[in-house]
C-alpha cells in the first residue's frame, strides 16, 4: 500500500532527506521519541537546544541524563520530571496538553520558556510508532508577560509605605526571588558614604550571611569597580559570571573568601537608583542557588525597577522630612514650657490631628505683663503652612496687644483686624483671660466658653464675642470673675467636644462635663491626664481636628513649686 | 465610623434659583465637595443660590470660613446667596461664633 504524496516525495525529492531538510529549516525545534523513551531525532534547531553536534549524538544519550542537564519547572515553579513531558505522555497513551516549561542550564545559567506540543505518529494499525514534539521558544514573550506582572506588583508594594525603612525593605524584598536569590539596597549620603542598607534574601536562615557579607564592604566603596562604581559613574554594572579567580580577588582576608565562597555567587547585578539624573543608591542583585545567570535582558529590567524604587525612596524621605518640619513649626507655635504663677497651678494639653505632615491650627500661650498675667487659647481655621503662618501673626498680635492694654476685648479686637488685614479671608476663634490674683476678666471671639470647674460644678463663663477676622460689626463683650481656691479654669478648643467615637458620635459637652465633673479637686496635670484617658477611650479612627486645652487651678497660695512644668504635649498621638 | 458619604443634592426649583441641599457633616474634608457643588451650579448661569442647611448635622469652622467666604463671593460677583433652615448644630455654631447676622440667613425660606 502506497500513499500518492510518498510516492511523490520519494521519487521526485528523495524523501526522508526532504523532510528532514525541510525540519532543519525550521525555526522551531523538533524532536521525536522512540517508544523507548529515546529521541531518535532532533532537527538543528533542536540539537542546538540540546547542546549536541550531532543526530548520533543524541541517540546514544541517555534521555534522563539529557534532561538533566537542565532545571526544569512548570509555570508554577514546580519541578517537572521527564515523565510529565507530553511526547513521553503520549507514548503512554494519554492526552497530552501543550505544555510550559521554565529550563535553566546547568552549566551555562541560560534561563528559557518553551511551550511543548507532542503529536503521534502511527503505523498502519494505528500503534503510536513515535511522539514528535514540536519545541516552541516563547522566552520573549514570558518575559514580558511577567515583567508586566511584576512591574504592577512593584508599583503597588512601593507605593504601599511613605516610612523610609519600610520603603527600603519593600525595595529589597521586591526582587527576590522572581528576578534575584538576594538583593540588597545601599544609599548614599552627600559625602558618598554608603547609609542606608537594607538586605532581602531568598532564605531567611541565609539573610544573617548575607549581612556578615556586607559588613566587609567599605563604607566608601571602591569607585573602580561593583558598587562603588555604579554609585560613582550612575551606570549599571553586569558581572555575568561569576569565577573563583574574582572572589579570590575581592576577599580581604581568607575568611572573607571562605563565606564568599559558602554564599555560592553565580551572577551579579548591581543598577543605581536615580532620581532626576542623581544617583541616590544602588540596587545588588545576586543570583547564587538557583543557578540563573544575569544577561543584558535583565539589566534593562532591573535599571526599571531602580527607578521606579528611587522615587519611592525620594518620597518616603521627603514624607518624613516633611513630618519633621511640621513637628519643629508646631512645636515653635507652643511655648516650651508654662511659666510658673504665684498662686496659681497650670497645665496644657495639645494633640494634633491624624495627619503628621501638617501643621494644626490650635495653640495656646500664657504670659506675663506687669503684674497681671495673659492666657490666651486660639483655633486658627485651616491647616499647613498657612494655618501656622496665620497661628504666628495671631499669636504676636496678642501679646504686643497685651502690652497696649491687657483688657482681653481690645486683645481681641486688634487680633480680628490683624486678620482682616490678610489677604484672604482667614478666621480664627479665640478666647482671651486676664489674671490678677482671684479676680479675673475674658473675652471670647466665637470659641467654646471658659469653664469654671469647683465644687459647686461646671459653669461657663462669659459671653460669646464674634469670631476674629471674618465679621462686620464685630464685638466682644467683657466679663470679670472671681475664683476660690480649689476651683479650675479650663479652656478648651472645638476639637475636644467634636472628637468622634463610635458610631459617629460626637464627645460633646455633655462627656467633657462628666469628666471634669468627676476630676473635681483634681490637680491641673492630674485633671488633663483624666481627659486625655476619656478621650482615648471614646475616640475611633484618626483623629479629625487638633485639639488644646489650657487648665489653670488657683490655689491661692504662694507656689512653693515655682519650677516651670513642661505641658502635657501629646505630640506623639496621632 | 465616621461620616461615610457626604452628599450634596441640587435642585432648579424656579428660573435661576438653584437649592443646593448638603446632608450630614461639612468639615474640612467635605467643605471641598459643596464648594465643587457651588461652583457648578453658578457655571449653569444661577442667579440665586440657596443653600438648605437643613440635613446637616454637624458644621465646623472650615464650613463656616466656607459660608463667609461665599457671602463675599456673592457681593463681589454680583449674585444673591440665600441660607435657609439652619439645623440645631449649624444654629449653634452660628450662634457661638456671633456669624448669624453677618449672613443671609432665613429661618424658612420658599421657592417664589
Amino acid at each position: 500500500m502506497s500513499d500518492p504524496l510518498e510516492d511523490r516525495l520519494e521519487t521526485e525529492l528523495g524523501g526522508g532527506r526532504v523532510l528532514i531538510g525541510v525540519l532543519d529549516a525550521l525555526a522551531d525545534a523538533v524532536t521525536i521519541r522512540a517508544p523507548d523513551d529515546r529521541l531518535i531525532y532532533a532537527n538543528h534547531a533542536a540539537l542546538d537546544r540540546l547542546d549536541l553536534e550531532s543526530v548520533e549524538e543524541l541517540r546514544v544519550a541517555d534521555p534522563r541524563d539529557l534532561m538533566d542537564r537542565w532545571i526544569t519547572t512548570g509555570e508554577d515553579g514546580s519541578p517537572v520530571a521527564m515523565d510529565d513531558l507530553p511526547s513521553v505522555r503520549l507514548l503512554r497513551g494519554q492526552r497530552p496538553e501543550p505544555l510550559t516549561l521554565r529550563t535553566v542550564h546547568r552549566t551555562s545559567g541560560e534561563e528559557r520558556w518553551v511551550v511543548l506540543k507532542a503529536t503521534a505518529i502511527r503505523d498502519a494499525n494505528g500503534e503510536i510508532r513515535a511522539a514528535v514534539t514540536i519545541i516552541e521558544d516563547v522566552t520573549a514573550a514570558k518575559r514580558a508577560a511577567l515583567r508586566t506582572e511584576f512591574l504592577a506588583e512593584a508599583a503597588r508594594v512601593l507605593s504601599s509605605s511613605l516610612d523610609y525603612q519600610q520603603t527600603l525593605r519593600n525595595v529589597a524584598t521586591l526582587a527576590v526571588p522572581d528576578i534575584a536569590d538576594w538583593c540588597a539596597v545601599d544609599l548614599i549620603d552627600s559625602d558618598g558614604d554608603r547609609v542606608q542598607v537594607a538586605i532581602a534574601h531568598v532564605d531567611p536562615s541565609k539573610i544573617e550571611m548575607a549581612e556578615r557579607l556586607r559588613a566587609y564592604q567599605p563604607t566608601q566603596p571602591d569607585p573602580s569597580r561593583g558598587l562603588g562604581k555604579v554609585l560613582r559613574t550612575g551606570e549599571a554594572e553586569l558581572i555575568p559570571d561569576i569565577p573563583d579567580e574574582l572572589l579570590v580577588e575581592g576577599a580581604t582576608d581568607e575568611r572573607h573568601l571562605s563565606l564568599l565562597r559558602a554564599v555560592g555567587l553565580r551572577s551579579a547585578l548591581v543598577v543605581p537608583m536615580k532620581v532626576r539624573g542623581r544617583t541616590i543608591g544602588a540596587i545588588s542583585m545576586v543570583a547564587a542557588e538557583s543557578e540563573r545567570r544575569f544577561d543584558r535582558e535583565h539589566v534593562d529590567f532591573a535599571c526599571q525597577i531602580a527607578d521606579r524604587a528611587a522615587l519611592a525612596v525620594e518620597n518616603a524621605r521627603l514624607y518624613t522630612e516633611r513630618t519633621h518640619i511640621a513637628q519643629t513649626l508646631q512645636a515653635s507655635l507652643l511655648p516650651d514650657s508654662l511659666p510658673a504663677i504665684e498662686g496659681w497651678e497650670v497645665n496644657a494639653l495639645y494633640r494634633p490631628s491624624g495627619a503628621e505632615t501638617e501643621v494644626g491650627g490650635d495653640f495656646y500661650d500664657l504670659w506675663q505683663v506687669g503684674e497681671e498675667w495673659m492666657a490666651f487659647v486660639g483655633d486658627v481655621t485651616g491647616k499647613g503652612v498657612e494655618a501656622a503662618a496665620l497661628t504666628a501673626r495671631v499669636r504676636h498680635t496678642a501679646l504686643e496687644a497685651s502690652e497696649i492694654s491687657t483688657d482681653p476685648s481690645y486683645v481681641l479686637s486688634r487680633v480680628d483686624a490683624a486678620l482682616k488685614r490678610h489677604g484672604q479671608l482667614a478666621i480664627c476663634t479665640a478666647i482671651a483671660m486676664r489674671l490678677r490674683g482671684a479676680r479675673g476678666a475674658l473675652a471670647g471671639g466665637g470659641h467654646p466658653s471658659l469653664i469654671r470647674l469647683g465644687e459647686d460644678g461646671v459653669h461657663r463663663l462669659g459671653a460669646h464675642g464674634s469670631l476674629l477676622g471674618g465679621l462686620d460689626n464685630p464685638s466682644w463683650p467683657q466679663e470679670e470673675f472671681q475664683i476660690r481656691p480649689g476651683e479650675t479654669l479650663v479652656a478648651i478648643t472645638d476639637g475636644v467636644t467634636d472628637a468622634v467615637g463610635e458610631g459617629g458620635t460626637r464627645f460633646g459637652t455633655g462627656c467633657l462635663d462628666e469628666v471634669l465633673l468627676a476630676g473635681t479637686g483634681d490637680t491641673a496635670s492630674e485633671l488633663l491626664e483624666r481627659l486625655v484617658e476619656a478621650l482615648d477611650r471614646f475616640q475611633v479612627g484618626d483623629q479629625a481636628d487638633d485639639m488644646a486645652v489650657l487648665a489653670l487651678r488657683y490655689t491661692g497660695e504662694p507656689s512653693g513649686e515655682g519650677a516651670p512644668r513642661a505641658p502635657v504635649r501629646r505630640a506623639d498621638q496621632r | 465610623m465616621k461620616k461615610a458619604e457626604f452628599e450634596v443634592g441640587s435642585e432648579e426649583v424656579a428660573h435661576g434659583v438653584v437649592v443646593l441641599v448638603p446632608a450630614e457633616e461639612l468639615d474640612l474634608a467635605s467643605v471641598p465637595r459643596l464648594e465643587a457643588a457651588v461652583s457648578e451650579a453658578l457655571r449653569s448661569g444661577t442667579g440665586h443660590l440657596v443653600l438648605d442647611l437643613g440635613h446637616l448635622t454637624f458644621v465646623d469652622s472650615s464650613g463656616l470660613r466656607m459660608f463667609l467666604a461665599l457671602c463675599q463671593r456673592a457681593k463681589a460677583e454680583d449674585w444673591q446667596l440665600t441660607l435657609t433652615r439652619p439645623a440645631a448644630p449649624v444654629r449653634t455654631l452660628f450662634e457661638i461664633t456671633g456669624a448669624g447676622p453677618s449672613l443671609p440667613l432665613v429661618d424658612d425660606w420658599e421657592s417664589p
